[in-house]
């Protein structure tokens, strides 16, 4: 790969010779003097190798994650080495942004790039394009083809302290009260002794209280305790932002969070809250049912299900889908926009089997400026619709929770949902 | 550095890039100190065109009228100025055509063609001071004319040379 010459060159040594030959005619040295330069200037920038062995490399270094969570910091280095270049063309391209153009001094260059990002899942955050310059702009060389900073960037986990329960936990041990007598969960009641009870489970200032007879014995009884199963059931439906006036035009809107990105990281909060209560914990997509991952909980299973949920990107949707079979007395999470009527059709038939379901609305915090007259009606008649399905959810008997509100407001919702199921 | 919100591209003090294009037609303007007005106005118009559209290469047709331009006037000590703005248009004329018109530029990219620049300049200015204050002495006769151009070819490729063993040196 060799540069390409610029016409530079020979426009300074054509005048160079103009010049020369004026002073040679009128006998002006300073003409001479000029036209000399300009050739000796022209030819010395000439180059045979007109970078040779040019190198453009770019390298990815680890994520890193602001203060807020929300927003990731992707350092990357991008490596030029043009032989004989004395200027470097960088071009950079975000998406849904501007391409900026800068020109460092060469024929090495080691620059430094920082490109923030609010999504999540599998990102090609930056393109980077280079163009060798020789000297005075002698020859050019293109570093093609254009290299891509990727990065598959994890969601972010938010603390949850409260959490929805199924309303009859089914497992045989784990965190959460079962119940039926056992072990280890919370007191139950005071019972009379019978073939079977331990005798270190005899509680003798019971016994002292309510014996009326000699070898009456009373029993301290506790609660079993149970850990639960929760199916996360993401609708991969639509990838929208908060900002109206996109879903118009189509724009991806790169500088704030899409509905995919915060059902990515109501998810993985989800699951990671479930997890570390030693609960069990599947996750499906609703457009690929096959790429489900089942049930479980450990250290193997959080990243399995770190890898599924950072993956998940919106997809069309077969208009005869299966409904994801979920575990028996299983709590289900279910994340969509709620802009179509199948996750609502979904809601239903769980709730019809006795399932406690939690619908997770996804949808960005709404921004309505600068919208023309005819797409506020239409939002509005878009809006109106959602907010009925999202109506006859909770007719159904099912929970809301709306996943991008204040984060105070978000706890709150979840501690009301906790307490509902003691009320029950 | 450059920045905006999402992308931080840290390559030290930067110049938007525009200022190449533009320090061309201000070094242009300097022709006003050497050469008749409208002759001026004509470099200066020459130069912005070729600021503006660097492959119509009117940077170089600007050097070509100043030159000729001067062919009018005395000969003295502004023939320094001369070399300055003959050789400073060349360089930007040049890098204008490689370079886009948006962006910015890392201010160490100018350090190589300004040493460059300086490299050339400094002996040719002392060349030209050399042959003015040779110009009250007797030499004509002393050498034919065309031993006179051969020597400036010589010079000429001698300087090349020169100028392209300190570059790799470098």
């Amino acid at each position: 790969m060799r540069g390409i010459p610029s016409p530079a060159t020979a426009a300074g040594i054509g005048t160079g010779v103009i010049l020369l030959a004026a002073a040679l005619g009128f006998g002006r040295v300073d003409l001479a003097v000029a036209g000399a330069l300009l050739v000796v200037a022209a030819a010395s920038a000439m180059s045979a190798r007109r970078g040779v062995g040019a190198r453009l490399r770019v390298e990815r270094d680890p994520v890193r994650r602001d203060g807020d969570g929300r927003t990731v910091e992707v350092p990357a280095r991008i490596d030029m080495t043009v032989p004989e270049a004395e200027a470097l063309v960088l071009t950079t391209t975000a998406p849904g942004r501007r391409t900026r153009r800068t020109v460092v001094a060469g024929p090495i260059a080691e620059v430094p790039v920082r490109v923030r990002t609010v999504h999540s899942g599998d990102q090609d955050l930056l393109t980077v394009d280079a163009l060798a310059v020789g000297r005075d702009g002698a020859w050019t060389l293109g570093l093609g083809p254009g290299q891509t900073v990727r990065a598959r960037i994890d969601p972010h986990a938010r603390a949850l302290r409260d959490l929805p329960l199924p309303r009859v936990p089914s497992g045989l041990t784990g965190a959460h009260d079962a119940p039926r007598p056992g072990d280890g969960g919370e007191f139950r009641d005071i019972h009379p002794f019978a073939p079977g009870d331990r005798l270190q489970r005899i509680d003798w200032k019971a016994t002292a209280r309510l014996g009326r007879r000699p070898g009456d014995l009373y029993v301290r009884r506790t609660l079993a305790t149970s850990d639960i199963d929760v199916a996360l059931v993401l609708d991969d439906g639509d990838d929208l932002t908060g900002v109206l006036g996109d879903w118009v035009r189509g724009d991806p809107g790169a500088g704030v969070p899409t509905s995919m990105d915060v059902a990515r990281e109501a998810a993985w909060s989800l699951a990671t809250a479930y997890l570390d209560r030693a609960d069990q914990v599947s996750f499906q997509v609703l457009s690929r049912l096959s790429s489900a991952v089942p049930r479980g909980s450990g250290a193997r299973h959080r990243e399995r299900l770190r890898s599924a949920i950072a993956v998940v990107t919106a997809q069309q949707r077969m208009v005869r889908s299966r409904t994801p079979i979920v575990p028996a007395s299983a709590l289900v999470v279910l994340l969509s926009t709620f802009l179509d009527d199948e996750p609502v059709r979904l809601a239903g038939l769980w709730r019809a089997g006795g399932h406690r379901v939690v619908a997770v609305d996804v949808l960005p915090q709404l921004r309505t400026e600068r919208l023309r007259r005819e797409e506020t009606a239409a939002s509005r008649i878009v809006l109106g619709a959602r907010a009925d399905r999202l109506a006859d959810v909770r007719a159904m008997g099912a929970d809301v929770l709306v996943w991008d509100a204040e984060p105070g407001a978000r706890a709150a919702a979840l501690r009301a949902m906790t307490r509902q199921r003691r009320r029950g | 550095m450059t920045r905006d919100r999402d992308v931080r591209i840290a390559v030290g003090r930067t110049v938007p890039l525009w200022t190449l294009r533009a320090a061309g037609v201000v070094v242009s303007a300097a022709s006003f100190f050497l050469i008749p007005v409208p002759y001026a106005i004509l470099v200066v118009v020459l130069a912005a065109i070729g600021a503006v559209v660097p492959a119509t290469f009117t940077t170089w047709a600007a050097i070509a009228v100043l030159a000729l331009a001067q062919l009018g006037q005395p000969l003295d000590a502004r023939a320094s100025l001369f070399l300055v703005i003959v050789h400073l248009l060349h360089v930007i004329g040049g890098l204008q055509l490689a370079l886009p018109w948006t962006g910015r530029l890392q201010v160490r990219a100018l350090v190589s063609p300004a040493r460059r620049w300086l490299t050339l300049q400094v002996p040719a200015q002392v060349l030209l001071v050399l042959a003015l204050l040779a110009r009250g002495l007797p030499l004509h006769g002393l050498l034919p004319a065309g031993a006179v151009a051969v020597a400036t070819a010589v010079g000429i490729v001698a300087m090349v040379v020169l100028v392209r063993v300190l570059a790799a040196r470098r």
